[in-house]
């Protein structure tokens, strides 16, 4: 079957099974960004703003999300994810960075929506971006940074 | 995930997706899909997304004192709904926001979280304290049922044939009413190796009605109509919380599983209830 | 926060939190790791594990796999060479038994390989699986260490497997190193003290699983690109195995998605192999995370009992450590490990002149144990910091001053590094460096240690209570490792640094390259690192045992001193210059009468302007360290108990760590926090279980917990800088020390709480709740 979406603002119609999972008809398209790493919905690495919503790509039939709008990574180019580059990289939140695309894309989602979190709220929303580089530390640290930075602003 | 998936379908209607799920075919409805992630089933099936019949409209009418969620609002819409966060304290949200991990939430619905629901579900906990009242579509009706007859068969059945429209929460005597939730896991994402839920209604600390309901006893979410009845009339206080915990731990059914024994259940059980009712007191009493 | 040491830090590069030199393609999402590579024409292989615990192959058919469309080829031990070898990414000669086989005829855990397909695609390779038709004869597992010895029954009863220390009582190793006369000093003792604690079977759970994939390239050399800690032990044990010259072999490591020791091994490299020379297409194998947590390598279980002799006053006079470790199926890593309980524990405490260390790794037919973080070190300390604590009760003395009475100085050795090395004996050594008191004094400060008795919760229900714990671990192998380093220098004054050394997520592409860039006067920007490629790096032992930053480290440090010197030589020549009188600083060439941009100097060199002294700068050196000074920490914990359900919650996280300079500070800091939250896991949550067939019941994350975000504690890590003479810009290790503390720390903690006794992790609400009932 088509699927139709956007992604990364591009409108692609793409090939796919009807039990297939966006996780796999998304690297297969070449946004390897998005990583596997359980495929279970616990770890978080695969996920992607689903129409500004920060999901698990591997529990998401990619049939689901025809017509929506999805964004990886690859496709985040504005202040705030530059902000959020920058400051993961200033910070020392970055290991190995496997887990990195996925921890990217909640921390954009929630600062999307909430410029100004408490670390409560920082750490809820990372709640589902299992690291075991870093302790978790300096990534809620870099995202305290641009939060205040872009409050700044 | 499911592993044999043969067809998708995008019914354009209520009527449409019913249809759809009636023919020979083995077919599930689809909102947010992290229900069905969770099976390993090989088995063939269909699926009819029901994502984009409109179900997902979520509105707090203050004056009726009346929250309606449309079946396929996810979990984390709810959460983040200002009018919600102030209902009832914050009880709404803050359990909710105990379910799963921000991802899941985004995802998951509510109505997809009554269909068939896990044993350990915080969602029918949740609910179960509450005067809730599911809207769904079966056999080419409307119907609605009051939410604490999940536990009747004929109504369980009919849910798992039928398109879930929306519930709605009746917040009548908000503002003498209190409630807490509690989750017992293994580490913070995880799902609950005991949930309990507890709503009083009281008069000036004097309770009017109360609620209890536990679930991932291991088994699904039922409510303690004995302790509910013997803290009626009684006045909040933290003896009265004690005697709560006490008898509650007595009166759930608790049994073994994998996470955790019956016998630590019943400690849990004890100091969940306690430490809910003595929360409730605490807020009433400020 | 870093707490520097007396004389004020005079780096320019090193000792500062840069961002680390990969950064940018990891925060892009940038398809850097081996699973994000697409090969044309390539296949895809699977796995098929044995139902069973302990059995023999007694048919494979694989007539009707075989036909399945899209199944390219099927491995197993009928059709690949039976060679003897050890999985255990080490030096070589490898301290491990030579036990295991590509695919043997027999199978000694649920989960081990029995069959592969290569396939067109996963559909392919699932339905090739299958159809391959197994017959099994099953024999009697054996699952409880304890009855390892004493079983009829013989896991390795192979002819052809060599280095197992007793096959028929399943004993792959076994360590007994014995110091003066313990027991005898343990009788006449004031005060003797035991501890006998067990750990549990815990995975590394990296985020990106085993992955792997194999070509041959336009000559007909096997290419090897992998997820994994040790590219040059992989090549070595594949040119073995598959009976192919090294030079016939080329591995590559990527990006690695997290490693923590797990990747120190030959997991799929060989399946790959094998399939790419007899298909002649690329072949990509990824395990599934079931997949990893059963089929690859997890931490050695083990029991450890310590027994403390010491005077009054709390000094120590004698200590016996007797160690069981469970070594699962194969023996990988089982002798190095089990050693590494005792060395890296017991020099710690050189005040006691008399030591025994027995330790004894046997087989079980369960899920493999090898190479993880601490390396034998956490379950040592466990039992000994808990004896620690206990011999400090039992003395009336604080839990500090029981360590600042015992533990190793400066200038100080332990008779135990000359005796205990990895598998072998070790070598003596001195401890140039120890920051230990400060750290314990600056952790304590921290964490408020001195008021703690004041500080009751509000809530009577909960105790609180405050734990320590304290250790060393090493820096690298003397004598066993080796690191090699090469500096080219470019026509605009930038160096390409070559390292065999593997940054596995840990950031030595950086600090190496800080190293260079310091003493060659230059910013980070102007090194160019490329690492662990073995057609084009020198040789390193790979990332483990701590050795990068020191034995790595030396060798950048020592090829750029060399470097340094063809530079200013060349230009001494030029110039008419004394070389004594030149230096470079700042990007500069600084001579006595002359000074030059070294982009200009180094544009001159490689052009028509310098004739027929035309040259290429380069300079490389090799480095096998002599000791491994150890880095040394204070754990602090803070928690509250609730009595009426055991929950444990830990509230402050305090880790004071003397690792020599910290060459990044933010990297350094980085392994600390990592391994802390990983210790707090190993402490509270996690655990491999099994049925009583040996089939492991949680393999994912669903069941098998790992910390979230908001599992952890307040953390706190403090650099306590020392300066180690032999390292690197004074630079030790601080990979693996981390992990260490947060069992014995917890385990402490709860006991100052509510006065149990802690001695088999996961401390879970219920165990703790079972504990308080008594």
């Amino acid at each position: 079957m088509n699927l139709e979406a956007t992604i990364n603002g591009e409108e692609l119609t793409l090939e796919v099974e009807p039990g297939e999972v966006l996780l796999d008809v998304l690297r297969r398209n070449g946004f390897k960004s998005v990583k596997e790493g359980c495929k279970t919905g616990d770890c978080g690495a695969c996920m992607v703003l689903v129409d500004g919503r920060a999901m698990t790509s591997c529990t998401l039939f990619a049939a689901q999300v025809q017509g929506a709008e999805i964004k990886t990574v690859e496709g985040l180019n504005d202040e705030l994810a530059e902000s959020l580059r920058e400051n993961f990289l200033d910070k020392g939140a970055v290991q190995c960075g496997f887990c990195i695309p996925g921890v990217l894309i909640s921390a954009y989602s929630l600062l999307s929506s909430n410029a100004d979190p408490t670390e409560e709220e920082i750490k809820a929303a990372l709640d589902g971006n299992l690291c075991r580089c870093t302790g978790y530390v300096k990534q809620i640290e870099a995202i305290k940074e641009t939060a205040e930075e872009l409050g700044d602003s | 995930m499911l592993k044999h998936v043969t067809d998708y379908h995008y019914p354009g209607s209520l009527e449409e997706a019913a249809s759809l799920h009636d023919r020979e075919s083995r077919s599930f409805f689809i909102a947010g899909g992290t229900a069905l992630a969770l099976s390993d089933s090989k088995r063939p099936v269909e699926l009819i997304d029901v994502g984009e019949l409109g179900l997902d409209e979520l509105g707090l009418d203050e004056a009726e004192g009346k929250i309606e969620i449309g079946a396929t609002t996810s979990i984390q819409r709810i959460v983040e709904h200002q009018g919600i966060k102030s209902v009832l304290n914050g009880f709404l949200s803050e359990s909710l926001e105990e379910i799963g991990s921000y991802p899941i939430r985004n995802a998951g619905t509510l109505g997809g979280s009554l269909v068939r629901p896990f044993p350990w579900s915080d969602v029918v906990t949740i609910l179960s304290v509450l005067d809730t009242e599911v809207a769904y579509f079966h056999n080419g009706e409307r119907k609605t049922r009051d939410f604490s007859r999940l536990y009747e068969d004929d109504f369980r059945s009919e849910l798992n044939e039928s398109v879930i429209e929306k519930l709605s929460i009746d917040l009548e005597d908000e503002t003498s009413a209190a409630a807490s939730f509690r989750k017992f896991n293994r580490s913070e994402f995880d799902v609950a190796a005991l949930n309990l839920a507890c709503r009083i209604n009281h008069d000036q600390g004097e309770i009017v009605e109360a609620r209890l309901a536990a679930g991932a006893r291991p088994m699904l979410a039922e409510r303690a109509n004995e302790v509910e009845e013997e803290l009626t009339g009684e006045k909040l206080g933290p003896e009265l919380a004690r005697k709560a915990g006490n008898m509650a731990a007595q009166v759930f059914e608790l049994g073994d599983d994998k996470k955790i024994s019956g016998e630590y259940r019943e400690t849990l059980v004890e100091k969940m209830t306690a430490d809910a009712i003595k929360g409730i007191y605490q807020e009433v009493s400020t | 926060m870093v707490a520097t040491k007396e004389e004020e830090s005079s780096f320019d590069v090193v000792n500062r939190s840069l961002k680390r030199v990969d950064g940018k393609a990891l925060v892009n999402g940038k398809p850097v790791f081996a699973g994000d590579f697409d090969y044309q024409n390539g296949l895809v292989a699977g796995l098929l594990e044995s139902p069973k615990a302990h059995a023999e192959i007694t048919d494979i058919d694989t007539s009707e796999a075989e036909k399945v469309e899209g199944v390219v080829s099927i491995l197993h031990h009928g059709n690949v060479p039976r060679v003897p070898h050890t999985t255990a990414g080490q030096g070589y000669p490898e301290p491990s038994p030579y036990d295991a086989y590509v695919f043997d005829k027999k199978v000694r855990f649920v989960g081990d390989r029995v069959a592969t397909v290569a396939g067109e695609s996963k559909e392919a390779v699932e339905g090739g699986l299958k159809k391959i038709y197994v017959e099994y004869r099953e024999l009697e597992p054996v699952l409880d260490p304890k009855q390892s010895a004493s079983s009829e029954v013989t896991i390795h009863d192979e002819e052809d497997s060599t280095g197992i220390y007793d096959p028929e009582r399943n004993v792959a190793a076994n360590v007994d190193i014995e110091v003066g006369d313990p027991e005898e000093t343990l009788q006449s003792s004031d005060v003797v003290v035991s501890e006998k604690c067990r750990t549990q079977f815990a995975q590394h759970a990296p985020i990106e699983p085993h992955v792997s994939t194999a070509y041959m390239d336009e000559n007909d050399r096997l290419v090897v690109r992998t997820s994994t800690q040790v590219p040059f032990h992989v090549r070595r044990i594949l040119s073995q195995i598959l009976d192919i010259p090294i030079s016939r072999i080329r591995v590559v490591k990527p990006r690695v998605g997290g490693a923590f020791g797990v990747k120190q091994e030959l997991l799929l490299e060989d399946i790959v192999a094998v399939f790419a020379l007899r298909t002649g297409r690329p072949v990509t194998m990824q395990y599934s995370r079931k997949e990893e947590f059963v089929s690859s390598r997890n931490r050695h279980p083990m029991e450890v009992e310590v027994k403390l002799g010491a005077t009054d006053e709390g000094k120590l006079e004698a200590i016996t450590m007797e160690a069981l470790s469970n070594t699962g199926a194969y023996g990988a890593h089982s002798l190095t490990v089990l050693s590494n309980v005792g060395s890296k524990t017991l020099p710690l405490y050189n005040e006691a002149p008399d030591v025994h260390f027995l330790g004894n790794a046997v087989y079980t037919n369960l899920p493999v144990p090898g190479a993880y973080r601490g390396y034998g070190a956490p379950q040592g300390y466990f039992s000994l910091e808990r004896a620690m604590d206990t011999l400090a009760e039992a003395v009336g003395k604080d839990p500090i001053e029981i360590r600042k009475l015992n533990h190793i100085r400066e200038g100080e050795t332990s008779p135990i590094f000359e005796k205990l090395g990895e598998g072998k004996e070790g070598t003596v050594q001195y401890i140039n460096s120890c920051k230990l008191d400060r750290c314990m004094d600056l952790g304590a400060e921290a964490i408020d240690w001195e008021n703690r008795k004041d500080k009751e919760p509000e809530d009577e229900n909960r105790a609180k209570g405050f734990g320590l714990a304290v250790n060393m671990q090493g820096s690298g192998i003397p004598l066993v490792d080796l690191a090699g380093a090469r500096l080219k220098l470019n026509e605009d004054g930038s160096f390409n640094l070559y390292v065999g050394a593997t940054d596995i997520g840990t950031g030595s592409d950086t600090v190496l390259s800080q190293m260079a860039a310091e003493n060659l006067g230059v910013e980070l920007d102007d090194i160019i690192v490329y690492s662990s490629d073995t057609d084009f790096t020198p040789f390193d032992s790979g990332a483990y045992a701590s050795s990068t930053t020191y034995v790595s480290g030396n060798a950048v440090r020592k090829a750029s001193d060399k470097i340094k010197e063809k530079i200013i030589d060349a230009f001494a020549e030029r110039y008419e210059e004394d070389p004594e009188e030149v230096s470079l600083e700042n990007g500069q060439i600084i001579g006595k009468d002359t000074k030059k941009e070294l982009a200009e100097f180094a544009l001159a060199l490689t052009s028509g302007e310098m004739e027929a002294n035309q040259q290429q700068i380069e300079a490389s050196a090799s480095e096998v360290p002599e000791e491994s000074p150890p880095p040394f920490a204070a754990h602090f914990v803070e928690l509250e108990v609730d009595k009426r359900t055991g929950e444990i919650e830990l509230q402050r996280y305090v880790s004071a760590v003397d690792c020599g300079t910290a060459i990044n500070p933010n990297l350094a800091e980085g392994q600390m926090e990592g391994a802390i939250v990983n210790g707090i896991g190993y402490a509270l949550t996690e655990e491999m279980e099994f049925t009583s067939d040996g089939r492991m019941t949680n393999p994912s994350f669903f069941d098998y917990k790992i910390p979230n975000t908001e599992d952890i504690p307040d953390i706190e890590v403090i650099l306590v800088e020392s300066s180690e003479p032999t390292g690197p810009m004074g630079a030790k290790s601080v990979g693996e020390i981390g992990i260490n503390g947060a069992i014995p720390a917890i385990s402490n903690a709860v006991r100052d709480a509510v006065g149990i006794q802690l001695k088999n992790p996961p401390f879970t609400p219920e165990k703790v709740w079972e504990k308080l009932k008594d």
